[in-house]
């Protein structure tokens, strides 16, 4: 080695030395990079993620279906060791192709809240919650539930469950109170979202079968949309809408101006509870114009001429009276109905809250029967569903329906779940359970002295919230068992037991479009939680009847169960094999029997004009329409509407208010819309509080004032605790459904409330 | 007999109800079930078992999965020169589910703790009113989301206003980059953005804000919100630079929105049906109060003190009152009182920084930023200040460095007055309306005197302590009483300035003046009325009090020279506390121009 070799050796390492100082001085005056910048990096994420934060790069992922909505969307979970860590959505999920709203977005991060529950809890004397051990907490449980029954009769303990876990709960915990804990009456609260759609269903169709695939939101160039606000309530179904590519023409039937009534090609703002009416003077101008399709109605189609006579009296004239939509309007809507090829009807919670809202549905569902658009793609009277898994609570909760959507009363039915499950068929029933509001009514007639309350928050959530706190706080006991133990109607209980939640355990949704879809365990519980499924075993276990349920060990063992129970029923699922195959298929829609060999993601009913009455055919149903309840009088002129206020909000918040993202994309605090017109009237400015009163309740909650509500209505979205001590307590007759969305308020300034 | 039965739980004995215990006589043994699936349940809730019951079905993928979804929502090409990105929003489509915002958050990793609720660089506002007459002669309520981000502007205030050179235009896309650890946290991008963009996290002292994905662009995959707009909504564009600052002369940004030639925001909001002129953001009559900034309320005020009571003194001294005995006794007096408050208050400011610790970059920015030429200046006054009170030190002694002393005095007070100039602009330059120039000019310079002329007093009364020649006396006859009359009559102007802002109440408008004056009137009106009792009290009152003949007089019948100093300190301390007070609701009732917000935001 020269010389000068080792010189310029070491004159390159002075160089680049100096340099290297030169550049951590300059670093240190401009700095591009540090642990600052390293935080919020981004890596190229594999398995098709493209790049995400480096601090939740994963090792695998998985798809699971979202536990928010009905819509059912497949969430991507990024997991590292087997841990969940962030989330996209699916992009090859027949639902949502790779999209989600906010909630979906954010299902993970509400597991992680401080308020979930981590032990069972017992209130001492001094209210204090205490944790207790899970076998002090289950025999609690045993000897409180069944000293009740043994004082009361059996009868005297019920349960209210829930449209959101999934359906091997449901069915373990239906059949584990009815056939092993000898209870009568239990109902969910899909009594207060879907009851409806599912009478309707079942009287029209002869099954609740919902008939439609998402796939026809893409379809149609007509699409009705009947109190239902998708582009908020369900965004990634108003994506769908979105990519329709045969420019349809919209019509949403809503009072309020909502964001989809504002995109809608046309958009009929009747008058509140007018649909019946409106849908009725449709059929009348279809028919007499003789835009129907008679011989769908002939081969099809029961009742028509009754119908026709019925909806005679709806004309134009007498519609807009009732409605304020001109005939001109309604006429052009009905033109439109006729000259669309492919038309859809879609309702949601405006049409099921309702006093009538069996009836309504049955409306919608005329029309799409009497002009032929059933079981081809576009078509259908579709019920747009609300919880993830109300579908699955439908067929195999085991309240209303015997599992698999059999019936109580019925001999055969009962011979044959008890057959299916290896019990005696002396433990079934032979009475259907009371509905929701006929529970709530025992309770107060001394009938009902112990409740258990699953994965709901009726003290939030029920109708006429006042009587509502007072009826509960008469139970003996009331056991409430939730991931969180902050829930209003946590706070009220004997005993808490602290639920796993959506991520936390396996199991399987149905979604509106009947898709069963998978849920996995990703997530592991805080503290001692454990999953429903477990909690219904320990039950079982201390009640002292798990022989009837020995061979239900894990969900999946369930599902296998529920599979032989569909056998033969329109909701056939025996051809699914297990959980690999909704888990390889991207669910599947029921029904999916033995044999079948479709492999179509996405599939449709009544592609034959086969309904599921013995004769094959759907029935028209019809009633004359009546008047609300409590229609707005002199003391109190206004009428108060409810329903979902951001895409952000869910229920009565148990979950979204959990995350910091979804909290800062709602109102934090209440408020009223309410019409320039009348706020100028009542002397309310924008922004100051109010006073709502209505004759069970008054709150107080910020005036929002916008013409998106007509004078003479006030809109309160119900994710607010208070709203409900608003509300009128009256149910449709025949689903007993309550109807949230009217009763009769006045409004008034707030002075002596500070306006921030 | 028990009345409770005492239970194991944990390690923990609890105490069931007695109407509950009393039922149950058996529960102090535990059941043989507790042994067995108890146990067993809760071991397998702690186990995950998605990977090992399920396949993986995208170990294999190689591209984006969502690439099909977005393909043709982002440039095919690079900008060309004279062009760079910018984000569009179409919207028709925007259905305000606010899905970019939280995927934004996920996909970018962002804070969910730390913030006012979580780290938000995307946010969804609403505009509503009633639209076009429609055919049935009603009229058209009007519903319009609208999803704003970033602007990548093509003159970011944001980068003109930061001190230490953190951000960074992208001479390529243009996109507007913040450096992370470059950032000192000094949250002057804060007030210069327009559009409520960058979000500073006081746990991490620095500011962040969107990078429209820079590095996502850079290999053909989409910013977050593109990616999760379930109707497509925004995309982005590349667009010509000169055409952007073209259109943003005359506005045609988005109604309600702030004032598009401040920074030329190159997003493109496009919409088929055009937006009628009478929308207005669905937190139209919100006005909250804002953060108050409390280390720069007290920076402004000292400064200013020190600012006022060096040019007021300075005026003493070269003015008629120019002796020997003012320049030997009272001018150190003033100067070192000045020197020290406006040290205490050049250091409150660095409690406002995030990372103060960086503070020595705050030159860079020179060039471009008032507040680095603020701090520079600031810096400046403060060497020249403790020069001249060490030369006056020295020319006690060695008279011959009096000129110099007296040269320092002018440049400490000058380059003082430049300081203040410059907080003035760092407001103004904020294009905020109740920060506009005059007012802000008017607000400081008064501070500086209100301030100054009472410690300019106070210091004169405390140098006659030391003094047996100086008398308070003398002091308050010379020129103390002259000094009272000044204060009166500037606390007098301070107070109605500061009152006219309340004329706006009667505007029908609810611009940003507007909202001041309700947040005056309103939520703050409490602060607004304490302010004028301390105004009064210590610029009216007690400043009358020495008017009086008493206060030249010596002897039994005049004020005794204790009571006098005790009326000037209290009236200096009430009048600071106003000033204070003042300044914090400079900044608690300074509302912005901005997006337009959510209902109840």
């Amino acid at each position: 080695m020269s010389s000068d070799t080792v010189e310029s050796t070491v004159g390159s390492t002075e160089t680049s030395r100096i340099s290297a100082l030169r550049d951590s001085v300059g670093d240190l005056v401009r700095q591009w990079k540090g642990p600052l910048t390293e935080e919020l990096l981004r890596t190229p994420g594999k398995f098709g993620l493209g790049q995400i934060p480096v601090a939740k790069a994963p090792d695998a992922t998985t798809t699971m279906v979202c536990g928010y909505c009905s819509t059912g969307c497949g969430l991507n979970i990024h997991l590292q060791d087997g841990e969940a860590v962030n989330l996209t959505p699916t992009v090859d999920y027949p639902v949502n192709t790779g999209m989600a709203c906010p909630k979906g977005w954010e299902a993970l991060s509400v597991l992680g809240s401080s308020d979930r529950g981590t032990m069972p809890l017992i209130p001492d004397d001094h209210g204090r919650k205490v944790p207790v051990k899970w076998d002090i907490a289950m025999r609690v449980f045993c000897e409180r539930f069944k000293e009740i029954q043994s004082r009361h009769g059996k009868q005297s303990v019920a349960f209210l469950s829930t449209g959101q876990i999934p359906t091997e709960e449901m069915a373990y915990l239906g059949s584990l109170a009815k056939f092993g804990m000898g209870m009568q009456h239990g109902d969910g609260n899909t009594r207060q979202c879907m009851a409806t759609a599912a009478v309707a269903y079942k009287q029209s169709f002869g099954f609740d079968a919902p008939p439609y695939t998402y796939q026809d939101f893409e379809e149609s160039d007509v699409i009705v949309l009947v109190g239902s606000n998708l582009c908020i309530a369900h965004p990634i179904m108003w994506q769908r809408v979105c990519r329709n590519p045969h420019d349809p023409e919209i019509i949403v039937l809503d009072p309020r101006t909502t964001e989809t009534a504002a995109a809608a090609t046309q958009h009929l703002a009747l008058k509140p509870k007018s649909d019946l009416e409106l849908l009725y003077g449709l059929a009348h101008i279809l028919i007499a114009e003789g835009w129907i399709d008679e011989q769908y109605i002939q081969q099809h189609v029961n009742d028509y001429d009754e119908f026709a006579r019925h909806i005679e009296k709806y004309t134009p004239d007498y519609v807009q009276q009732v409605s304020g939509i001109s005939k001109e309007s309604l006429y052009y809507a009905a033109r439109t109905i006729h000259k669309g090829k492919r038309v859809s009807f879609w309702w949601t919670m405006g049409v099921n809250q309702s006093y009538q809202g069996v009836r309504t549905a049955q409306a919608i569902i005329n029309l799409a029967l009497i002009t032929g658009n059933m079981g081809k793609p576009g078509t259908g009277a579709n019920s747009i569903t609300g919880q993830c898994n109300a579908m699955g609570s439908r067929l195999f909760s085991n309240t209303t329906n015997l599992l698999g959507g059999h019936d109580f009363t019925n001999q055969e039915h009962r011979q044959k779940v008890a057959g299916t499950l290896g019990i005696d068929e002396s433990h079934i029933p032979t009475e259907n359970s009371w509905a929701y509001d006929r529970i709530i009514e025992g309770i107060l007639r001394d009938e009902i002295k112990g409740l258990w309350v699953i994965c709901t928050n009726p003290a939030h959530s029920w109708i006429n919230q006042n009587t509502c706190h007072e009826i509960l706080d008469r139970l003996d006991f009331l056991v409430v068992q939730d991931m969180y133990h902050t829930t209003e109607t946590a706070q009220r209980a004997d005993l808490y037991l602290p639920a796993a939640g959506w991520g936390e355990k396996e199991g399987t949704f149905i979604n509106s479009e009947r898709r069963i879809g998978l849920l996995k365990k990703v997530a592991k519980a805080p503290g001692q939680a454990l999953s429903d499924f477990s909690i219904f075993r320990l039950v079982a276990d201390y009640w002292g009847c798990e022989q009837m349920f020995e061979k239900w060990q894990q969900p999946e063992d369930v599902f296998q169960t529920l599979k032989e129970l569909s056998r033969g029923q329109p909701c056939d699922i025996t051809g699914i094999e297990d959980y690999q195959m909704l888990d390889q298929r991207g669910g599947i829609q029921w029904p999916y029997p033995e044999g079948c060999n479709e492999d179509k993601a996405e599939r449709r009913l009544f592609s034959d004009g086969q309904f599921f009455h013995a004769d094959g055919k759907a029935r028209l149903l019809f009633e004359a329409s009546r008047n609300m309840p409590e229609p707005p009088s002199r003391q109190y002129p206004y009428l108060l509407l409810t329903g979902r206020g951001t895409a952000s909000q869910w229920h009565t918040q148990t979950r979204t208010a959990k995350s910091p993202v979804l909290r800062g994309l709602y109102p934090q605090d209440m408020y009223v819309e309410i019409n320039p017109h009348d706020a100028e009237h009542e002397g309310i400015s924008p922004n100051s509080m109010v006073q709502v009163e209505s004759q069970r309740g008054s709150i107080s909650a910020k005036a929002f004032v916008t013409s998106t509500v007509q004078q003479g209505q006030l809109f309160i979205p119900m994710h607010y605790e208070a709203t409900n001590q608003l509300t009128l307590a009256h149910f449709d007759p025949y689903s007993r459904q309550p109807s949230y969305k009217n009763c009769a308020v006045r409004i008034s300034p707030a002075h002596h409330i500070a306006a921030g | 007999m028990h009345s409770a039965v005492e239970l194991r739980a944990g390690s923990q004995s609890v105490r069931l109800p007695r109407q509950l215990s009393r039922r149950m006589p058996t529960l102090e043994t535990p059941s043989l079930a507790d042994r067995g699936l108890i146990h067993a349940l809760l071991e397998e809730q702690q186990q995950t078992t998605a990977v090992e019951r399920f396949a993986q079905q995208h170990e294999q993928a190689s591209e984006p999965l969502h690439s099909g979804h977005y393909r043709d929502l982002i440039p095919l090409s690079k900008p060309q020169p004279g062009e760079q990105y910018a984000f569009e929003v179409d919207l028709d489509a925007c259905s305000g589910c606010k899905a970019c915002v939280a995927a934004c958050h996920n996909l970018n990793g962002l804070d969910s703790e730390g913030y006012d609720g979580a780290e938000q660089w995307r946010s969804v506002g609403m505009l509503h009113g009633v639209g076009s007459v429609h055919e049935a002669g009603d009229q058209l309520p009007i519903l319009q989301h609208v999803t704003t981000a970033c602007h990548h502007c093509i003159d970011p205030a944001c980068m003109s206003g930061c001190p230490v050179k953190a951000y960074d235009k992208d001479p390529d896309t243009g996109i507007v980059r913040h450096l992370d650890d470059q950032c000192i946290g000094c949250q002057y991008c804060v007030f210069m953005c327009p559009y409520d963009v960058p979000q500073y996290n006081p746990a991490k002292g620095i500011v962040r804000k969107c990078d429209m994905c820079h590095d996502r662009l850079a290999v053909g995959e989409a910013p977050a919100c593109v990616q999760s707009c379930p109707n497509g909504a925004i995309r982005i564009q590349t667009v010509n630079k000169q055409q952007v600052a073209e259109q943003s002369a005359t506005n045609q940004f988005l109604p309600t929105a702030p004032d598009s030639t401040i920074t030329s925001p190159t997003t493109i909001y496009k919409s088929k049906k055009p937006l009628p002129k009478n929308l207005l953001p669905a937190d139209y009559y919100t006005a909250n109060a804002q953060h108050s900034h409390l280390p720069l309320v007290v920076m402004l005020v000292l400064t200013q003190l020190s600012v006022g009571a060096f040019a007021v003194g300075q005026a003493l001294v070269s003015g008629p009152w120019q002796e020997p005995l003012m320049l030997s006794t009272v001018r150190p007096a003033y100067a070192i009182t000045g020197f020290l408050v406006g040290f205490v208050g050049m250091h409150a400011a660095v409690f406002h920084l995030g990372r103060p610790q960086y503070a020595f970059r705050a030159f860079l920015g020179l060039r471009t930023s008032w507040l680095s030429r603020e701090i520079v200046t600031f810096g400046l006054f403060a060497g020249c200040a403790f020069a001249y009170a060490v030369s006056l030190w020295f020319a006690s002694d060695w008279p011959t460095l009096l000129p110099l002393a007296n040269g320092l005095g002018w440049l400490t007070a000058a380059s003082g007055g430049l300081g203040v100039a410059c907080s003035v602009m760092i407001y103004v330059k904020t294009k905020r309306p109740s920060w506009n120039g005059p007012r802000t000019t008017a607000k400081f310079t008064l501070t500086s005197l209100v301030l100054g002329l009472p410690v300019a007093l106070l210091v004169s009364l405390a140098a006659c302590y030391g003094n047996s020649d100086l008398t308070a006396h003398t002091v308050m006859r010379d020129y103390g009483q002259t000094l009272c009359r000044w204060l009166i009559v500037v606390v007098a102007c301070e107070l109605a300035l500061e009152a006219s802002v309340l004329l706006w109440l009667r505007s029908r408008e609810h611009s940003p003046m507007k909202r001041t004056a309700l947040l005056l009137s309103g939520e703050l009106s409490m602060t607004t009325l304490l302010r004028n009792f301390f105004g009064v009290m210590g610029g009216a009152l007690l400043p009358l009090v020495l008017l009086s003949d008493k206060a030249i007089t010596p002897g039994e019948t005049g004020f005794d020279p204790l009571f006098l100093g005790m009326i000037v300190v209290l009236s200096t301390a009430l009048l600071l506390i106003g000033e204070l007070i003042e300044r914090y609701l400079f900044f608690a009732a300074c509302v912005s121009p901005k997006m337009p917000g959510a209902t109840g935001a």
